[in-house]
């Protein structure tokens, strides 16, 4: 990992413009202790102008996201919103949905980590806890990544995922017990 | 099966700095197998960006069965 990582820069950024964001998907799941590949960022947003604006601001580093429009964060009639990809020297997924779950379904399964860096404090929020729910319900299928790391992330739930137990879901929203572990990683 | 060598092949790894530095160096292989994503903003249903993903991933593997 350096300074210049694209997705350590993208997340420091997000946290430094106040995105309203969870880290999904591949990269979510990881960071919970099964590697597996991935070629993009999945981040499930919530749906407002303002979180569009803060978001745009946040990817500016990336010339693709000129092309965000701030209007496209807002619900049309009827709640539904369209996902963006930003293509660039990373692929972002922003997700308004994701295997029919929201920003705001989400959030009871959300634990906070963040990690000292020497300087900048690198946060990232994640949702993967409850990746086998993410896949296994919803309105749409199943991917084929999806599917396949259910069982590993089951079997995780009594290792990584231990301090779910120990109530840190929505630990944004407490003081922050800032210990580091072994790892440099302050939970 | 038998695993030999030194590197650690888990699937599994607890450390999340670890795991997130393992995890890119598996990105990097699956960069070079896929075709390169054209830049630009595109917006869509979820179903919609997983058939273009289903397209680009069939699409690689079957570059790499032909090699």
């Amino acid at each position: 990992m350096t300074p210049d990582d694209p997705l350590l820069r993208l997340l420091e950024r997000f946290r430094q413009q106040g995105v309203e964001y969870v880290l999904i998907g591949g990269q979510a799941v990881r960071l919970n202790g099964y590697l597996r590949a991935t070629e993009d960022v999945d981040v499930l947003l919530e749906p407002t102008r303002a979180n569009g604006e803060r978001t745009k601001r946040a990817m500016s580093f990336l010339a693709s996201s000129r092309d965000l429009d701030p209007g496209w964060f807002e619900p049309k009639e009827g709640g539904e919103v369209e996902n963006i990809r930003v293509a660039d020297d990373l692929i972002v997924d922003l997700l308004f949905a994701a295997n029919g779950e929201t920003y705001a379904s989400v959030q009871p399964y959300v634990r906070d980590r963040h990690r000292r860096r020497g300087g900048p404090r690198i946060e990232y929020r994640r949702a993967a806890e409850n990746q086998d729910r993410l896949s296994g319900e919803g309105s749409a299928r199943q991917t084929g990544a999806d599917a396949h790391q259910e069982p590993a992330l089951i079997a995780l739930a009594g290792h990584a995922l231990q301090p779910c137990a120990q109530g840190v879901y929505k630990a944004w929203r407490r003081p922050w017990d800032d210990r580091p572990d072994s790892a440099g990683i302050s939970h | 099966m038998r695993i030999v060598g030194h590197q650690n092949r888990t699937e599994v790894e607890l450390d999340p700095v670890e795991a997130y530095r393992r995890g890119r160096k598996l990105d990097a292989m699956l960069r070079a197998a896929v075709p390169k994503s054209s830049r630009g903003v595109q917006r869509g249903t979820p179903q919609m960006f997983e058939r273009l993903d289903e397209a680009r991933m069939l699409d690689a593997a079957r570059k790499l069965n032909r090699r």
